[in-house]
């Protein structure tokens, strides 16, 4: 009971950061952005104007409280005005509403297939400790974290897409010939499109979640409650699972919902190298185009998103060990 | 690379681990790493992913250092025909602008190393002062600083960075720099704090508060020298953060786009569409470097990872073939020579008579088999285990045989390290690497075990052999309930229904008087007597033939241990299994066990009756191993304890293995290895018995013992030749038994509490409650006395120290000294001045110790913060003389040597060294002895009764051993659930006990020298926690007396003898009535 109060009160104080990051950021910088836009772009409205201050600062010298409020009103209707250089004048909503699925699509998706992958073989791999396996996949997995994301998915173009043609190497589906629809064609299509991006992001994650098992599950099987499993007489797989992994995935679980803001920076740069219409990419030709009503929304979109995958490790947490369910 | 939470896992051991040590709870039996300051190095030199790594970065370093020299061209001259593919000239071909790609590969090198390194730097020590502080400071500081941190954790960093950098529009070296370092740490910090909060309950941290050091000092010279593996990897794992995400950023053209740096370079690549117009090298070359610099990096850190945390290292495993048949003969094949390969060529061969009457012995041993085959359970021959190490193979088991029949208790006893948990496992089968199974066999009902595969061992498992293990909590899953424990085990050998296996659980569970409500609880939801019993009654689920119990008292107080033992004993006469009952306590055995085998360094010492044994132990180590400990009851004589240590058993000594240490060694003690020797029924691996009729030869002709620890390394060296010399020198240090000393002076005692209380604030979610841990208690030391502080685990007794020693300030009451307030005490010179009046030793020899510094470094600090007036020459004799006080020597060697190079009993002499170089005038030493083997527990002992002789100190002796409280104490405070129940002069008080909780104490006592107490009764009662506690006696609910009066009455101490306090209504009232007749 304690546990959860606790996580929903930094839950909150965390998206109360976030967003008054976002409020500070341009005003703190040397120059105001909301000015430089307007001298760059004379023919933006009055209207679009005061909406730019609003999220930037600058314009008519409000005090910083009152900027403050009002910014939170915009912030809470979800009303970050209209895109000024990516696509003038859409509003920014509707942009990062087309690109959100995208981006649950591709990012989420691998990610938590790399994380179960991760973890399955991390598992197996403490379990298998002195095999040749266990041997290999360590190091390997050490260098794979190493690996710089966009780079891993130059090199997939390169080989797949360049040398062998056999993959498309950027865009979400065919922007030339498909008509985005549900029907299998486009579907497959978006599959062959989402191949290239996906393999870079599990390859990249995955050697994270494996050393993260192997040492956790290193750390469970050398508890009594394992030797007493086997003591038992239970079967190798229903040791490995119910006993060890059982345990080991819980300080897993946090590993992952910890490390889950460094996977999104690597998933940004890898939407970008496949020119994928998502939230990384449209936040980087934002960044581009210095678009700052759109970047301030994705920024805090991806914050959020973040906070809510750690949310649900929290309760997934909670399901799985009775110990934090508990009141102390 | 590791979780966090991982060490947020050994955090939550380390503080299991705490709690086990409240009882003595020896760790495991098998060989320990010992870690220490510069191992770090040595250990990162011989890691093969360390060596990969300090390869490359070397490689990188010298290319940043020196590109001009290799580079042929200038990185930025667009001098060349551009699109080149590679040639002689140009190695990996000329980018579209013209320019050498090799050479800007060599040139990129350098803004890389700089990024990591100064990056890598800022947020690593950001990390280390925001961890260790919040870890150290506590409370609000901790939550302001933890939250951040957390929060920071969660915005993800890189489109942070991202935005900062649109803002700037352009980000330089600089900027990326100090953006990086300063948002970077928090995954740093979130680990550093983990593993500081882990150490803040390490005992040479508190040793050092203790001492006075400042905040400052603790953490930059006490805390930071113990993480710094952990700190290093951390920098690592910053530094590659920081490399990718600088060439991220460079690569979506957010740096200086006339930089020379590998993110750059892909880049202007990638705006080139390098890879689409065959330009493929310039893309991938700077993805190569990136990826191996990178690499490099991570590989430091998971070395170093590996270096912190050793279970992670790769497991090593024998040499011995995998298939066990091939080295395993049947018993029968015994032969001389498998003894003869661990002697040096130099030793002469035994005499004949050795070796023939040990074959003699195994034919009377092989008739023994055939005679009682019927009943045979189980029978062991020539097992030996070994732990593969760098330094090759440490033999834990060596040549074991036993026999155990149906339904008999044998008990296996040994100091830790003899390897008698490891005999245990390897019986059941259940070792895991690095230790393995090198020789013998295990026959189970006519089976051979160790040749079994897996499959057929499992069919065996529980239903007819099951296994207890020391410590349940450890034991049981913590994520299932004990129902659900059970079922497993009964769904792997059943075929019974769901119902079935509900009721048996049930059924198993009232057999160790368990409520089957608690089927449903998990482990953590039971106190740790019910864990205990709840283990014992899953291992009877399918009533085996045998049930191996492996110290599965240890973890438990002296009243639960007794009650557990009687339990364990009924059940067994019962239900007829047979009990392999491992502890390293010889006395709780005495009661319950038909057999007892004493092992030491990994061999059989001793194997014969209960009875026998204790009547007339044969083996020199058995009989000291039962002198060691202190009688409860009865004439009270001077002990000696077993002088040093058990021998590293990777080059144990030659000949017999106890002869270092053993009084009644000969010559040939340290030449032949002793076989075994029946001796009228029982088994000794002793040459006192070479011929086996000469039984009367037994211990009668022992002249002196040897007294101290460290005289054992003396005597190791020179052993064969000046026996005799040493009985001589070490004659005149035979303790006398400790003089009491009564001339307290009536005036001013020299502590005085009175009504003390602390309480502890538990947080709820909704209330907070209040834990008492210590509450109105009053009590008096006077000059030159010894008081024992006695009570279970919780009973508030550590606590009490600690508020003596000033870690906590007391809730209310007030403590005197010299007459003093110790509260009013104000400045830091006086407050200085008490803590050297009162220093503390610990409990646990292992923790009390910093063991980044050698021995003289807690001396040496404790002289500079006390007695700063003391010049360099003066510290150094004064440093030689409290070593010698007590008895290091010689005292210069003992002070330049690291902890890990002493045994547990001279890490405790350092303890009381420390607290004597103060010239201090009480001494709090917390339970001192009971993390302690039996054998130097009573040289800690004797050393307290010379410091109070010879220094004229006080000493309170908080222990929960009553028996080594009546060795040395002048009078017993006997502590229950925060209150004093009973006070009194210790002779009187152990005689005629008046508390009822006394009695019960006293009762539990196991004492071999005295027969079991018949009336004594199973008590399962566990003491409580005090919670809001309301009016009333706190011992009411277990007690056998109470009466109406003690539910709703506090009783408060009241005389019941002359001198002897105790607070029961039960007592008083008999006092008042017999004083009426009287009258």
């Amino acid at each position: 009971m304690r546990a959860i109060g606790r996580r929903l009160a930094f839950f909150v104080v965390t998206v109360w950061a976030a967003v008054t990051l976002n409020f500070l950021l341009p005003r703190l910088m040397p120059g105001n952005p909301a000015e430089a836009l307007l001298a760059q772009y004379p023919h933006i409205t009055p209207q679009a104007f005061h909406a730019l201050t609003t999220l930037l600062g600058g314009g008519k010298h409000q005090s910083l409280i009152v900027q403050y409020g009002e910014y939170w009103k915009r912030v809470a209707t979800l009303n970050f005005g209209i895109s000024i250089t990516t696509s003038f004048g859409t509003p920014v909503r509707t942009m990062v509403m087309n690109a959100l699925p995208w981006t649950l699509g591709l990012v989420g998706v691998t990610t938590i297939f790399a994380f179960v992958l991760g973890t399955f073989i991390g598992l197996v791999s403490a379990w298998r400790r002195g095999t040749w396996l266990d041997n290999i996949l360590p190091p390997m997995a050490v260098i794979g974290f190493a690996l710089p994301y966009f780079w891993v998915g130059l090199l997939l173009v390169y080989i797949f897409s360049v040398t062998l043609g056999w993959l498309p190497y950027e865009n979400a589906y065919n922007i030339i010939t498909d008509v985005p629809a549900w029907n299998l064609t486009f579907m497959v299509d978006v599959l062959r499109h989402a191949i290239l991006p996906g393999m870079t992001i599990i390859i990249t994650q995955i050697g994270l979640w494996i050393l993260f098992m192997r040492n956790n599950t290193i750390t469970v099987l050398a508890e009594d409650y394992v030797r007493m499993a086997r003591a038992k007489g239970l079967k190798p797989w229903r040791v490995m699972w119910a006993y060890a992994g059982r345990n080991a995935i819980l300080p897993n679980l946090t590993g992952f919902a910890m490390a889950l803001g460094f996977v999104v920076s690597g998933a940004i740069l890898v939407e970008y190298v496949f020119n994928y219409p998502g939230l990384g990419g449209l936040l980087l030709r934002a960044v581009e185009g210095l678009d700052y009503p759109l970047m301030q929304a994705l920024f805090l979109l991806i914050t959020l998103a973040v906070l809510f995958s750690l949310l649900f490790c929290d309760v997934l947490t909670a399901i799985l060990d009775p110990r934090t369910r508990e009141s102390s | 690379m590791s979780n966090p939470d991982q060490t947020d896992q050994s955090l939550a051991q380390d503080v299991t681990d705490v709690t086990s040590q409240n009882k003595g709870v020896k760790r495991s039996d098998g060989p320990a790493e010992r870690s220490h300051g510069d191992t770090m190095w040595r250990g990162l030199l011989r890691n093969r992913k360390a060596q990969v790594g300090l390869f490359f970065l070397l490689f990188f370093l010298v290319l940043a250092v020196f590109p001009g020299l290799i580079a042929p061209y200038s990185p930025s001259a667009e001098s060349f025909l551009p699109n080149l593919s590679p040639s002689a000239a140009h190695w990996l071909g000329t980018t579209s602008f013209g320019q050498d790609i090799f050479s800007q590969l060599i040139w990129g090198a350098r803004q890389s190393l700089i990024i990591a390194f100064a990056a890598g730097f800022i947020a690593t020590f950001v990390a280390v002062i925001v961890g260790v502080a919040s870890a150290y400071l506590g409370g609000v500081t901790d939550g302001i600083l933890s939250t951040l941190t957390d929060i920071l954790l969660v915005i993800p960093i890189f489109p942070l960075f991202i935005v900062i950098a649109a803002y700037l529009r352009s980000a330089g070296l600089l900027d990326i720099i100090i953006i990086l370092g300063a948002l970077n740490w928090s995954y740093s910090a979130r680990q550093l704090r983990v593993q500081a909060l882990s150490m803040r309950n390490r005992d040479f941290l508190k040793a050092a508060s203790v001492r006075g050091e400042r905040a400052s000092y603790i953490i930059t010279a006490e805390m930071l020298p113990s993480m710094s593996s952990l700190i290093v990897a951390a920098f690592c794992l910053n530094a590659v953060f920081a490399v990718l995400t600088a060439a991220g950023l460079q690569f979506i053209g957010l740096g200086n786009p006339n930089a020379q740096s590998w993110g750059t370079m892909l880049y202007w690549s990638y705006q080139q569409a390098a890879l689409q117009s065959g330009l493929a090298l310039w893309a991938i070359m700077p993805g190569v470097c990136l990826a191996l610099f990178g690499g490099s990096l991570a590989l430091m850190n998971f070395a170093f990872d590996e270096i912190s945390n050793p279970a992670l290292r790769p497991v090593r495993r024998g040499s011995r073939p995998r298939n066990v048949k091939s080295n395993l003969g049947p018993a029968v094949d015994r032969e001389p020579v498998a003894s003869d390969d661990r002697k040096t060529p130099a030793i002469a061969e035994p005499p004949l008579a050795v070796s023939s009457n040990s074959e003699e012995t195994d034919v009377a041993r092989q008739s023994d088999v055939v005679d009682s085959s019927s009943s045979l359970l189980l029978s062991v021959r020539n097992l030996s285990v070994a732990y593969a190490s760098d330094a090759g193979p440490i033999v834990a088991v060596d040549d074991v045989d036993l026999d155990l029949h149906r339904g008999e208790f044998l008990a296996v006893v040994g100091e830790s390290g003899c390897g008698k948990s490891t005999l245990m496992f390897a019986i059941s089968r259940l070792l895991s690497p690095p230790a393995e199974i090198t020789g013998g066999s295990v026959t189970f009902r006519g089976q051979e075990m160790a040749q079994m595969s897996d499959r057929e061992l499992r069919h065996l498992r529980w239903r007819d052999f099951s296994v207890v293990m020391q410590n349940a909590m450890n034991a049981l899953n913590p994520v299932m309930t004990v129902g659900q424990q059970m079922r497993d085990a009964c769904k792997a050998h059943s075929a019974m229904s769901s119902d079935e296996i509900a009721s048996r659980s049930a059924e198993v569970l009232r057999l160790v008087s368990i409520d089957p409500i608690h089927l449903n609880s998990y482990p953590h939801q039971l106190s740790g007597g019910m864990r205990q019993r709840a283990m014992i009654a899953m291992s009877l689920l399918f009533t085996p033939d045998l049930v191996v119990m492996d110290e599965p008292t240890s973890a438990l107080d002296v009243v639960g241990q007794r009650s557990l033992m009687r339990q364990i004993k009924e059940l067994q006469n019962r239900l007829g299994f047979a009990v392999i009952f491992v502890t390293h306590d010889i006395s709780l055995v005495r009661h319950f066990s038909d057999r007892l085998m004493v092992m030491y360094a990994g061999q059989v010492a001793e194997l014969g009756t209960t009875a026998t044994l204790f009547d007339t132990p044969r083996h020199p180590y058995a009989r000291a191993l039962l002198e060691a400990y202190p009688s409860i009851r009865g004439e009270k004589i001077p002990l000696t304890g077993i002088a040093g240590s058990p021998p590293n058993l990777l080059t144990p000594p030659p000949g017999c293995r106890f002869q270092p240490r053993c009084a009644d060694a000969m010559p040939e003690c340290s030449v032949i290895e002793p076989p075994i020797y029946k001796v009228s029924g029982t088994e000794v691996r002793c040459l006192l018995y070479t011929n086996a009729t000469a039984e009367t030869r037994s211990l009668a002709g022992r002249t002196n013992r040897v007294v101290d620890d460290n005289a054992a390394g003396v005597v190791a060296q020179s052993h064969a030749t000046s026996l005799s010399e040493l009985s001589s020198r070490t004659s005149d240090a035979q303790p006398s038994a400790p003089d009491r000393i009564n001339d307290i002076e009536p005036e001013v005692p020299l502590l005085e509490v009175s009504g003390l209380t602390r309480t502890f604030r538990m947080r709820g979610f909704w209330s907070e409650k209040l834990l008492h841990a210590v509450d109105d208690v009053s009590f008096t030391i006077g000059r030159r006395e010894i008081v024992a502080l006695v009570g279970e685990s919780g009973s508030g007794k550590s606590t009490i120290a600690q508020l003596l020693a000033s870690v906590y300030r007391p809730s209310s009451g007030v403590i005197r000294f010299n007459g003093q307030p110790v509260n009013d005490i104000k400045g830091r010179k006086a407050k200085l001045a008490y803590r050297g009046e009162v220093p503390m030793v610990f409990q646990d020899p292992y923790s009390a110790i910093n063991s980044s510094y050698r021995v003289s470094h807690g001396i040496m600090r404790a002289i500079k913060l006390h007695r700063p007036d003391l010049d360099a020459s003066t510290r150094r004799s004064e440093a030689v003389r409290v070593m010698e006080a007590v008895g290091l020597e010689p005292a210069e060697d003992m002070l330049q040597k690291y902890p890990y190079e002493l045994s547990g009993g001279q890490r405790q002499r350092i303890g009381f060294a420390q607290a004597l170089v103060l010239r201090p005038k009480l001494i709090l030493a917390d339970e001192p002895v009971s993390m302690l083997d039996v054998s130097i527990r009573v040289g800690v002992l004797n050393l307290m009764a010379d410091l109070r002789r010879r220094e004229g100190v006080s000493i309170l002796y908080i222990t929960h051993d009553l028996a080594s409280a009546r060795y040395i104490a002048d009078r017993i405070i006997v502590m229950y659930a925060g209150h004093v129940v009973e006070v009194g002069p210790t002779e009187q008080l152990l005689t005629d006990p008046r508390h009822p909780y006394t009695k019960l104490l006293l009762s539990a006592v196991p004492d071999p020298r005295t027969p079991l107490d018949e009336f004594a009764t199973v008590d399962a009662g566990e003491p409580p926690k005090v919670v809001d506690p309301k009016p009333g006696c706190r011992f009411q609910p277990r007690c056998p007396y109470a009466i109406e009066e003690c539910k709703t009455v506090t009783p408060q101490l009241g005389e019941v003898a002359p001198d002897q306090l105790a607070a029961c209504h039960v007592a008083l009232a008999d006092v008042r009535r017999t004083s009426r007749v009287g009258a």
